[in-house]
């Protein structure tokens, strides 16, 4: 398989890498929709997962973030197996997301939602008698990441009344506050005009440098100033891992950008029960 | 403010000279717009505190009916809590309800001192809720209805059909009710003073619950739940949590029903009795707490007052609370919300611009999010907790 030897840098051996993949497979009633990934992300890293639609790449998120259990395989944070654990478990491990479909509290304002965000990490947020408005340190902390990313004046509003782009800003911004050391963003630009995708840009730009990223994104260009190394994915399996040079020089991703037919990459292993395209 | 945003609100778009002072009345007007803000809320509570007082303070026809209304109201308040807030729209709350009542009249049949009846009652409901609840939050919106009616089922079988405990149809009197000293609740000014007491501290938690960073958490699982457990959330415990205070509460109006009625039989536990519990909750506003307080006040006139006059008072709530659900989605705490909105954007056009992000603007907006909440019963369009409201 490619994933194992294309491991951009190899880290000395008794580090763990950040996230890792073992072998997934996840089935839905006979259609495969991840074939037998590995991945070894290596701490700090900014990765990019690639893929025509429907290749796979958010049903590969959702595994590792939890949402889906794998039909087979491991998933590891930071050496720690965490298959069986449930998202908040993950979340509370270092494991945040975006997601795709933007989901914020759309009932709710920029500033609690940036609360809720806030305090879920915290024993404070089965706090009852003080009124959530009283966490000065929360306050200012919301104001802060509000102000981040040009959402200082609209606090007050309610998600559901933000702008398209504001929105996908805020659910970076949710993802964000919990401190996360390893986020997981899924099309975090979709939708957006290309002066609020140089936006992004710039936040995750000037993200720590020991956070890692994991990114999937359609826009070959936003994702080559992102990250450094990359995936492809086609048909829930993985094709080709390498740095984005690599990646752009392939041939088998030229043919499936191109939408020539590329041959079905999953290995024949116990399980693949003749699923279709 | 930010460059390139959209004004925040409807009333900034109105036009505004910002540089230019405003006129001498215009300064009045505001500072008395901006002092009511603030002052509103608890010039409300007072006054409503006193009428209460002076009415309970009378032996008549009004006095027992608020007193009713005030010991619906704690349940209804509660279920309110969990329905409003974490979009959990329970048909078993009377039942909790009867459980609490139940207990502490089979307590003191058992020769046990009002008091520990009253203590036992209390275990009991929580008990209850707890082991319930395991049960019932494992479901969600519609589920959560239907396995909440069933819960609900079968605690009125159980007061109806095990009679060696709960006497079946007859029900159960109460004898004799908790005194210390002079504090004796078998004066029946002291346990109407008690139930308003009860009432007037459990809204006061609830509302302080509500402005909690829980009560956020229980408003972000109406709103997204699965966003919420990616943000590190075990949502199933607070929807859990949820469940147990709403039950608790249930238990005490219980306790008090039973001293104030007398009596206990299994049609306080009936279906109707669970519906009409929801109804005070829409009537009175989803997500407001305060709401449903009044929406019990309602229903118990209704059942009271109008039932002697009309024999299908039934029917006329009925049409009182489509009216209600048709022209104030937001039931009678909508009104009162509405204009709190009004008020706020008078403010802002009069200020001159858009508020600060703490300032009114923040709700003036709101009304055009009517209509697209998404709680099971689709009536909700208030937005608890965004009160006019700010920080100190």
């Amino acid at each position: 398989m490619t994933a194992e030897p294309a491991a951009p840098q190899t880290k000395p051996a008794d580090t763990p890498p950040a996230l890792a993949a073992d072998h997934l497979w996840r089935r839905f009633r006979g259609v495969t929709a991840v074939a037998d990934v590995s991945l070894r992300i290596p701490l700090g890293a900014r990765f990019g997962i690639i893929g025509p639609n429907g290749a796979g790449k958010t049903t590969l998120f959702n595994l590792l973030s939890g949402e889906l259990r794998p039909s087979s395989g491991r998933v590891a944070l930071f050496g720690q197996d965490i298959t069986a654990l449930r998202p908040y478990r993950r979340a509370a491990l270092g494991l945040g997301r975006t997601f795709q479909i933007t989901r914020v509290f759309g009932d709710l304002t920029v500033l609690e939602n940036l609360t809720l965000a806030l305090h879920g990490l915290n024993r404070s947020k089965l706090s009852l008698l003080r009124p959530w408005r009283r966490y000065p340190d929360a306050m200012a902390e919301a104001a802060e990441l509000a102000a981040s990313f040009g959402l200082a004046g609209r606090l007050g509003t309610r998600a559901s009344e933000l702008s398209h782009g504001e929105i996908r800003e805020l659910e970076v911004l949710l993802a964000l506050a919990l401190k996360p050391r390893v986020l997981l963003l899924d099309e975090p630009a979709a939708g957006l005009s290309p002066a609020e995708r140089v936006d992004i840009l710039n936040l995750l730009r000037s993200l720590p440098a020991e956070l890692t990223l994991i990114m999937i994104e359609h826009d070959i260009d936003l994702l080559r100033g992102a990250v450094d190394s990359a995936a492809v994915l086609h048909l829930g399996a993985l094709v080709v891992e390498g740095t984005m040079r690599e990646i752009q020089q392939d041939d088998r991703v030229r043919e499936l950008y191109l939408g020539q037919a590329a041959p079905d990459p999953r290995p024949g292993g116990p399980g693949q029960e003749g699923a279709g395209t | 403010m930010t460059a390139g945003g959209p004004p925040a609100s409807a009333g900034a778009t109105t036009p505004a000279r910002p540089g230019r002072p405003a006129g001498r009345l215009t300064r009045l007007t505001l500072v008395i717009l901006e002092q009511s803000r603030r002052l509103t809320g608890p010039v409300a509570g007072v006054a409503a505190a006193v009428v209460l007082v002076l009415i309970l303070q009378g032996n008549g026809f009004a006095s027992t009916l608020v007193e009713d209304a005030l010991v619906y109201a704690i349940a209804a308040m509660a279920l309110d809590f969990m329905a409003g807030y974490a979009g959990m729209v329970s048909l078993a709350q009377a039942g909790f309800l009867g459980v609490g009542a139940y207990a502490v009249a089979i307590a003191e049949n058992h020769f046990l001192s009002p008091w520990a009846a009253v203590g036992i009652a209390l275990a009991v409901v929580l008990g209850a809720g707890l082991a319930l609840g395991i049960v019932a939050v494992r479901t969600k919106g519609v589920s959560f209805v239907i396995i909440t009616l069933a819960l609900g089922q079968v605690l009125y079988g159980l007061a109806f059909q095990w009679t060696g405990l709960s006497e079946g149809d007859n029900g159960i009197t109460v004898a004799s009710l908790p005194a210390i000293g002079s504090f004796d609740l078998s004066n029946p000014l002291t346990l109407r003073m008690t139930v308003l007491a009860v009432f007037a501290v459990t809204a006061l938690l609830l509302v302080l619950f509500t402005r909690s960073p829980f009560g956020l958490s229980l408003r972000g699982i109406r709103s997204n739940e699965q966003r919420l457990a990616a943000l590190g959330y075990r949502t199933s415990l607070h929807r859990y949590l949820a469940w147990v205070i709403a039950v608790f509460f249930a238990g005490v109006a219980g306790i008090l029903y039973v001293f104030v009625q007398g009596l206990i039989t299994p049609t306080t536990m009936a279906f109707s009795a669970n519906g009409f519990l929801v109804v005070m909750v829409v009537l009175g506003g989803l997500g407001s707490i305060w709401g449903p307080a009044i929406g019990a006040l309602v229903i118990v006139l209704f059942q009271q007052e109008a039932s002697t006059y009309v024999t299908r008072w039934q029917t006329l709530m009925g049409l009182t609370l489509i009216a209600v659900v048709l022209f104030s989605p937001g039931g009678f705490w909508g009104l009162v919300r509405a204009a709190g909105r009004r008020r706020d954007a008078l403010i802002t056009r009069l200020r001159g611009g858009p508020a600060g992000e703490n300032g009114p603007a923040t709700t003036a907006g709101q009304a055009s999010g009517a209509g697209q909440a998404g709680g099971p019963l689709a009536l909700e369009t208030a937005h608890p907790g965004t009160e006019p409201r700010q920080t100190p």
